[in-house]
C-alpha cells in the first residue's frame, strides 16, 4: 500500500459507505444508547434497519423486503420494551430506511414504561408527515396524552399545518408550532421536552427551538403506561406518514446529548439540522 | 395461517360480529360515514367500520359472508381507493 493510500483510505471509506449499512452511525447509536447508562427508563427504535424489525409479534422472522409488515420493533435501549402490533394493522417497512403508517389502522404499542420515578421526559423522532388532513398521534404515552402523567407528539393536532408536543401533570400544557415550514408533506426531526415541576413544554424542529408553553402542568410525575406509536391506544387518531427513528427517555438531556440524539434520528431521514 | 391483503368495510350492524371473528387480525377500529358531505359534516353518523392490511385469510373468508361487507383484494389499491370506490368517507379526528 502506498503512502497515498494510507492517507486517503480513512477519509474515503466513510464517504463511500452506505449511510444505512451496519457500521457507519453505530458510534452515534452507541452514544444515544449511553443516555440510558444510569438506568433511565425509555425506548429507542430504529425503523430504518431490517435487523431491528420482525414480521411477527413473536419476533421469529426478520423483515427482509419493502412492504413487509412490522409485527415487532426492537427496543435498542437496555430496557427491552419492544413495540408490537397485530394482524393487518401493522406498519410496513421500506428498504430505503423507514416504516410507513397508513393513517387507517396501523399502530405499534410497547409494554408499560414505568416513568413514575420522573417528571421529565425527552422525545426525539424523525418522521415524514404525509398529511395535515386530520389529527394524528406520532407518540402518545398512555391511552390519551392529555390525562395526568402523560405526554404526546402530534403531527398534526387537527386539520392544520402544525406539530405539537404536550406534557401533563395534574394539568396539561401544549407547545403547538404552526408554520408553513411544517406543512405536509414534510420530513422533520421533532424534539419534545417536558418537565412537570418546572412547567417545561417545548418543541424543537430540525434541531432548533420552535415554540414552548409555560402553562402550569400542575404536580406529580409521569405514570407507568404503554407507549403508543402512530395511533391513539391502537384504535384511533392514526398517523399518516413515515417514522425513521424514535427516542423516548425519562429525563432532560444536556445540549450535547440532545444534539447527538437529534443527529442520530436525522441520519436515515436525510434531514439537515440547524 | 395464511395471510391475505385486503381492505374490508363492514356495516355498523355487523361490526361486533366481524370483530369477534377477526380478533387481533381484522380489528375494524376505523369509523367511516357514507354521508355524501363527507368528513366536513360534523353531524355525519358512523355507518361502517374498516380494517386494512395483510392478515389471516381464513378469518376474512368468514367475515365477508356477513351481510353488506365489502372486501377489496387488490394490493395495488390504497385504502383511499377502496373508500372512494364505495362512497365512504373518513370521519375527521380532532385531538
Amino acid at each position: 500500500m502506498s503512502i497515498l493510500q494510507h492517507v486517503l483510505q480513512p477519509v474515503l471509506r466513510p464517504l463511500l459507505m452506505d449511510p444505512l449499512a451496519p457500521g457507519l452511525g453505530d458510534g452515534l447509536t452507541a452514544a444515544v444508547q449511553a443516555l440510558f447508562a444510569s438506568g433511565e427508563k425509555g425506548v429507542m427504535f430504529d425503523f430504518s434497519k431490517s435487523s431491528n424489525l420482525y414480521t411477527d409479534s413473536a419476533r421469529t422472522t426478520l423483515v427482509t423486503t419493502s412492504g413487509d409488515s412490522i409485527g415487532s420493533a426492537t427496543d435498542l435501549s437496555p430496557n427491552g420494551k419492544h413495540a408490537s402490533s397485530a394482524g393487518g394493522a401493522r406498519p410496513k417497512w421500506d428498504a430505503t430506511g423507514f416504516a410507513t403508517w397508513d393513517a387507517f389502522d396501523d399502530y405499534m404499542q410497547t409494554p408499560a414504561l414505568d416513568f413514575s420515578g420522573t417528571d421529565a421526559v425527552t422525545v426525539v423522532v424523525a418522521l415524514r408527515k404525509g398529511s395535515d388532513a386530520a389529527g394524528a398521534v406520532v407518540v402518545e404515552f398512555g391511552s390519551t396524552g392529555s390525562t395526568a402523567g402523560a405526554f404526546r407528539v402530534f403531527a398534526p393536532s387537527s386539520a392544520a399545518a402544525n406539530v405539537v408536543f404536550g406534557s401533563t401533570g395534574s394539568s396539561t400544557a401544549s407547545a403547538t408550532y404552526a408554520n408553513a415550514a411544517v406543512a405536509a408533506p414534510v420530513t422533520l426531526v421533532l424534539t419534545g421536552q417536558g418537565d412537570i415541576s418546572s412547567d417545561t413544554c417545548a418543541i424543537r424542529v430540525n434541531g432548533a427551538d420552535a415554540t414552548s408553553s409555560a402553562t402550569d402542568q400542575g404536580t406529580g410525575n409521569y405514570t407507568s403506561q404503554a407507549l403508543n406509536i402512530g395511533a391513539r391506544n391502537a384504535v384511533s387518531v392514526f398517523f399518516n406518514g413515515r417514522i425513521y427513528r424514535l427516542l423516548v427517555i425519562g429525563r432532560a438531556l444536556t445540549a450535547t446529548e440532545r444534539g447527538n440524539a437529534e443527529r442520530w434520528a436525522a441520519q436515515p431521514a436525510g434531514v439537515t439540522l440547524a | 395461517m395464511t395471510d391475505i391483503t385486503a381492505t374490508v368495510i363492514v356495516p355498523i350492524a355487523v361490526v361486533d360480529t366481524a370483530r369477534t371473528i377477526g380478533g387481533d387480525q381484522w380489528r375494524f377500529v376505523r369509523p367511516l360515514t357514507t354521508d355524501p358531505t363527507g368528513p366536513t359534516n360534523p353531524d355525519a353518523e358512523v355507518t361502517d367500520y374498516a380494517s386494512s392490511g395483510a392478515a389471516d385469510a381464513g378469518l376474512l373468508a368468514l367475515i365477508v359472508q356477513l351481510p353488506g361487507v365489502i372486501a377489496d383484494y387488490d394490493p395495488a389499491h390504497s385504502w383511499q381507493d377502496t373508500l372512494a370506490a364505495n362512497g365512504r368517507y373518513l370521519i375527521e379526528e380532532v385531538i
